[in-house]
């Protein structure tokens, strides 16, 4: 794995323009974010000035009451939807993946038939039903759609994932004199952990994110981030909300950024399912 | 490094193979409880579903066969008209373009952005620590950015007036580009969407593949480079095949994502683009149903466009499954 300089310089200047590239947007949100209102649409790349008015908007003024409830139920939805999903998607890739049964084919054809379905085509009926039975507007009435959409794929890479575990350990531990459930507990649940994060990242991720089901299913009490976004409105009607916008964007980027820095290893083990062999 | 060469690629090949006869003992003793098992861990994930698509998927499926539109949506019993609404949907050109459109740009995006994907892990491989952190970092802000302040910032950066791409081609000589409109022809507005959708999504797919990536042990690479493999040869037939299965799972996520893009076409479409002529699936559903509240029709086309993309991945699906048989 020897390179010499020439190689190390021309690959530093292929990676420059992807960072650029990558970057562009991410910096204009922070540079927009810290802009101060007066040069908001002075179309300077780089903020001239500097001001955190647009958080102080969002976090503490105008702006708060709208954005402070959505974040908080973008964190609440988010969390409980990932822990079910990522739980109920857990038993049933183990099944798939350790267990014979039949029908087996049956379940992993159908997860992926349901992924198929237009999402735009569940937000009519479920609009319609939440309404009848009082879902509408709350958060189990965001968490069930979610888990409609994050389940199946979570299946999928969770079955995928454990069948490259290997399973003869757990065996192995109970020759040794564990019990069985020391041997799940101290020996596949490790093994495990890495596949399991990566989908509830993923999982995550998708209810943190979503626009759809958050601005069809919800009006004032439930609704999150995303949605919420586009009820900004600048500070008089002729000034544009994208200061506000931004910040806010930039808060709700960090959670996510924090949350996958922080089980990065295990993330990044979980997709490489050939790490837990060796 | 060179010591470990030997016990390493000794290493990997029994490795796979050692699971074999494994799966056929166990189920020798634990046949008595495996009946019943399955089923009560599947129950719960099934309920789950059921309980988000249970009544969306027979709504759907009865409406599609029915005469629903706003009359229907406030009361008015609604007829079965059978097979009326497939046959007017089939035979209308505007639901073939939606179609035709549709699948190329989830074609054209999941091949795009796999490939860059794969083109970014293979340069995180090959550079030197801190620049692949660097990569790294950025490509988690742009994947963590939320999706309506992702389209928002592109609209800003096309934005024919005051875009900073119109002013950067103009400074750069190109004077046909002053005011310059992105979204009002198909294909530059497709073109921003392309960009858009590739940028969101490369993060993840490089992300993945550069772990998928780390797990091929340098060893095997060093050794298939002194027997003499070239640079093309070790990509091909070594690090694809062996991160094969984060590949098919990554463009598998890649091709449902880009098959179910909404938010993005509809807030670029707010822009002025021709709504008729920039439609894919989810906008055209949308646009039929809640727009027009012709639900019976809209119904109609989720169905269709159900069955055509099932029909159109089963080789794929096979494949995939074929290998989850196999593991």
């Amino acid at each position: 794995m020897e390179q010499n300089n020439k190689q190390k310089w021309s690959l530093a200047l292929v990676s420059l323009p992807v960072i650029i590239w990558t970057l562009i947007p991410v910096i204009w949100i922070f540079s927009l974010a810290v802009k101060p209102q007066a040069n908001q649409a002075d179309n300077n790349f780089w903020p001239r000035g500097f001001s955190l008015d647009n958080f102080e908007l969002i976090l503490f003024g105008g702006a708060s009451d709208l954005f402070l409830p959505a974040l908080l139920n973008s964190i609440i939805v988010g969390l409980i939807a990932t822990t079910i999903s990522v739980i109920l998607a857990t038993f049933c890739a183990y099944a798939i993946a350790r267990l014979n049964f039949s029908g087996k084919k049956m379940i992993l054809f159908v997860a992926l038939a349901v992924s198929f379905f237009p999402v735009i085509s569940l937000v009519t009926p479920l609009f319609d039903v939440w309404r009848s039975i009082g879902l509408f507007d709350t958060i189990p009435g965001l968490v069930i759609p979610y888990l409609s959409l994050t389940l199946p794929l979570s299946i999928w890479i969770l079955s995928a994932f454990f069948q490259q575990i290997p399973w003869e350990l757990e065996q192995a531990a109970q020759v040794d004199g564990a019990t069985s459930w020391q041997a799940f507990r101290k020996v596949i649940v490790p093994l495990a952990a890495p596949g399991v994060f990566t989908t509830g990242i993923i999982t995550f991720f998708t209810a943190w994110n979503d626009f759809v089901f958050a601005i069809s299913l919800t009006s004032e009490s439930a609704r999150t981030v995303p949605a919420a976004l586009a009820f900004f409105t600048g500070a008089s009607q002729f000034e544009q909300p994208t200061g506000a916008i931004s910040a806010a964007a930039v808060i709700v980027t960090i959670p996510v950024v924090i949350l996958v820095l922080l089980f990065q290893k295990r993330i990044v083990a979980g997709l490489t399912s050939g790490a837990v062999k060796g | 490094m060179t010591d470990t060469i030997a016990p390493s690629a000794a290493h990997v090949p029994p490795d796979t193979t050692a699971q074999q006869p494994q799966r056929r003992q166990e189920p020798s003793g634990k046949k008595r409880r495996g009946k019943l098992v399955p089923y009560l861990l599947l129950t719960p994930a099934i309920l789950g579903l059921l309980a988000g698509l249970g009544y969306p998927l027979y709504w759907q499926f009865t409406t599609a066969f029915k005469e629903y539109g706003l009359r229907q949506a406030f009361g008015a019993p609604a007829e079965w008209v059978w097979f009326d609404n497939f046959t007017k949907i089939l035979t209308d050109d505007a639901v073939w373009a939606v179609v035709v459109r549709s699948l190329a740009f989830c074609l054209v995006n999941a091949l795009l952005t796999v490939a860059i994907g794969l083109a970014l892990a293979l340069l995180m491989r090959a550079v030197s620590a801190p620049i692949r952190i660097t990569i790294q970092i950025a490509m988690l802000l742009a994947w963590a950015m939320p999706m309506v302040a992702s389209v928002t910032v592109f609209k800003w950066l096309f934005n024919y007036r005051t875009g900073l791409v119109n002013w950067v081609l103009v400074k750069l000589g190109m004077d046909q580009f002053e005011n310059y409109s992105w979204f009002s022809s198909p294909w530059t507005f497709f073109l921003v969407a392309t960009m858009i959708v590739v940028w969101m999504s490369v993060p993840f797919v490089a992300l993945s593949l550069y772990a998928g990536l780390t797990s091929v042990p340098d060893e095997i690479v060093e050794a298939a480079r002194i027997d003499g493999a070239s640079s093309t040869q070790i990509l091909w037939r070594i690090l694809v095949p062996m991160i094969k299965s984060v590949l098919s799972i990554v463009l598998l996520l890649q091709i449902i994502w880009d098959l179910r893009v909404f938010g993005q076409i509809n807030l670029l479409q707010q822009q002025g683009a021709p709504v008729g002529s920039t439609n894919l699936f989810g906008n055209f559903i949308y646009e039929v149903g809640v727009g027009r509240g012709d639900f019976g029709t809209a119904a109609a086309v989720s169905l269709f466009v159900l069955a055509l993309t099932m029909l159109i991945s089963w080789p794929y699906v096979r494949s995939l499954m074929k290998e989850e048989e196999n593991s």
